[in-house]
């Protein structure tokens, strides 16, 4: 697929803890295309944000080693620091958890989104802050105009969410980052930032890159979701196809886990356990301890993806096979 | 213009409550004035001897006297403020500016280049003051620009410390990893994001350390290592009134009088400039 506007094959990113590497991300491949949502949906510690910043190499170099291959608009990355630095803001773009603390406080909030244009297009102050104008006006700032000249403490958590937008897009990358873009907003604007985010990738023909850990916003925007767990997918495919029947045990659990009106919270699922530490991965397949259906041979092999209908595949011995 | 629009925002909400500092303003301005418009102000000649008017206690004709040769104690005064305020003034930029970039460049990019800058400025710190003054006025000749370039001197470690720890803390907030995360350049983050953070710390010192230097400099005029006689320095002036100091009190005590209005008025504005950005703007800061 050479005109994915992102291409990822064998990402593996460690961290060297205790005088070993350990794998955060292992060995994983996946492909998002223009015009595309795709949704990397997990548990805290499965390793959906340190693939994002293993992309876009913003790991600290010291301690952290990133293997694999990546490929933007069809180039290879080579991970050059200053070509990563020309490419960041502008092929890709990245939108925080947390727009209280992304935006600076002494800056007006105009030359913030004006900033990427200046680093990376050149242009001269005053015609980017007029751009920055016209992209605050897109994304449904209202006298955006005036609105320019404020500091970020005078918008609102959703206001904000919309500014850091506007910065991610000025340079119309091709590839757009959300890390749980939506987590700190309240629920009744929630709604309102994912409709906006997926109008624009749609406007602009941009891949989406959305990670999240609410099936929710998976249901609300994605086209094709990828579940990790523990620094794999384990399961990838289409999202109606994800809700309705999925393979993984661990992607059952997730669903399971959505709490519902009709049920009282005591009948909610949760999955017993946690994410296991890095430095102590069970070498079997990862989810095998917490897994309800696990068998002798999930606790000493790894199971790889398997395709099971088209587009849809998952790692699991018991649910697909599995055999590598 | 970001950095000089949040810098005035800063200025002016601290000093809209605070009283003392308001006059510390209006006062340093006024003294800052009084020193521009010497020449006119002055009613005598700084330098004019007059053997016929020596060592004349204050009077209406001499508002702070004459000294011992004649000469009119309140033109002189009003002319030593330049020397003054200008050693002050300009040492304190010049420190600030240097110390300050060394500071941010220690706390920015720390690993190897951090140790480096520091080590060297704890070396300059381990020199007294005026020690480290009369070394560079002994090696350079006295003379004003030698005097501004000893001052700074001892103000740029001062700076660099001042500077690199606010860095350490900004250089880790969530925004500065967006501006990484939008590929801006080292010199971007440093200039538009991390600097106008810690700005407001360092103008807080820059003005007590203003009040420092000015008695700097008048020590080294009272040593004799500041600028050349006859030309006047409220030091200078002290010094040739203090072996008079039983017969004529008035050669050393206004020129002592000066320092002091000078120093108070600096030290209310910094203390000012503390107080209202301790904890009211580092308030509005997280939450904005």
């Amino acid at each position: 697929m050479s005109d994915a506007a992102l291409s990822v094959k064998n990402l593996t990113t460690s961290f060297y803890i205790n005088g070993e590497w350990h794998p955060a991300v292992r060995n994983l491949s996946f492909d998002l295309a223009r015009d595309e949502t795709l949704a990397i949906v997990g548990e805290s510690g499965s390793g959906k944000s340190v693939t994002v910043m293993s992309i876009m190499r913003l790991l600290a170099e010291t301690g952290s080693r990133i293997e694999g291959e990546v490929m933007l608009d069809g180039n290879v990355l080579t991970g050059d620091a200053d070509e990563m630095q020309r490419l960041r803001g502008d092929r890709m773009a990245m939108i925080f958890q947390e727009p209280m603390t992304a935006l600076n406080p002494v800056l007006q909030v105009g030359f913030q989104v004006a900033e990427p244009l200046m680093q990376h297009r050149g242009m001269p102050k005053a015609e980017a802050m007029a751009e920055a104008v016209r992209l605050l006006e897109q994304v449904g700032i209202p006298s955006a105009k005036s609105r320019a000249l404020e500091y970020p403490h005078q918008f609102s958590g959703g206001m904000r969410q919309r500014v850091m937008i506007a910065m991610a897009l000025a340079c119309e990358p091709t590839v757009l980052f959300a890390d749980e873009p939506t987590t700190a907003l309240d629920v009744t604007i929630q709604a309102q930032v994912l409709g906006l985010l997926e109008d624009l990738r749609h406007q602009k023909g941009m891949g989406l890159l959305l990670i999240t850990h609410s099936m929710g916003v998976v249901a609300a925007i994605a086209d094709r979701v990828a579940v990790m767990y523990a620094g794999a997918i384990v399961e990838t495919g289409p999202v109606d196809k994800i809700f309705a029947q999925p393979i993984h045990p661990y992607t059952e659990g997730l669903l399971k886990s959505i709490p519902r009106p009709d049920r009282d919270a005591s009948e909610i699922y949760s999955i017993p356990g946690s994410v296991p530490a890095l430095d102590k991965m069970p070498k079997g397949c990862r989810f095998a301890p917490r897994c309800p259906l696990s068998t002798e041979r999930c606790l000493n092999d790894d199971p790889s993806l398997e395709m099971v209908t088209d587009g849809h595949s998952a790692a699991c011995w018991v649910r697909a096979g599995g055999a590598s | 213009m970001s950095i000089l629009s949040s810098a005035t925002v800063t200025m002016t909400r601290a000093f809209r409550r605070n009283i003392p500092s308001g006059l510390g303003i209006i006062l340093f301005v006024t003294l800052c004035l009084l020193a521009l418009l010497a020449p006119i102000i002055a009613p005598y000649d700084p330098i004019e001897q007059s053997i016929l008017s020596r060592m004349k206690p204050p009077s209406g004709e001499h508002l702070f006297g004459t000294d011992t040769f004649g000469r009119d104690m309140f033109t002189r005064a009003l002319y030593g403020a330049r020397v003054s305020l200008t050693v002050g003034v300009v040492s304190v930029l010049l420190g600030m500016t240097i110390g300050s970039v060394l500071g941010v460049v220690a706390g920015y990019y720390g690993r190897w280049v951090d140790p480096l800058i520091m080590r060297a400025m704890d070396v300059l710190l381990s020199f007294p003051t005026l020690i480290t003054g009369i070394i560079i006025v002994a090696l350079l000749g006295p003379s004003l620009t030698n005097v501004i370039i000893a001052i700074t001197f001892t103000l740029i470690p001062k700076f660099a410390r001042i500077a690199r720890a606010p860095t350490l803390a900004v250089k880790e907030r969530a925004y500065v990893e967006a501006c990484r995360a939008m590929g801006f350049s080292d010199i971007r983050i440093i200039v538009f994001h991390i600097i106008p953070n810690i700005l407001t710390e360092v103008l807080v010192m820059a003005s007590l350390w203003t009040a420092n230097a000015i008695m700097i400099e008048a020590g080294f005029a009272f040593l004799g290592l500041g600028v050349r006689a006859p030309t006047p320095t409220w030091g200078g002036m002290i010094r040739e009134g203090f072996e008079h100091i039983f017969q004529a009190p008035w050669m050393s005590i206004f020129p002592g009088l000066c320092i002091l209005l000078a120093v108070l008025s600096l030290n209310l504005i910094g203390d000012g400039l503390r107080d209202a950005l301790d904890p009211r703007l580092k308030q509005a800061k997280d939450m904005g």
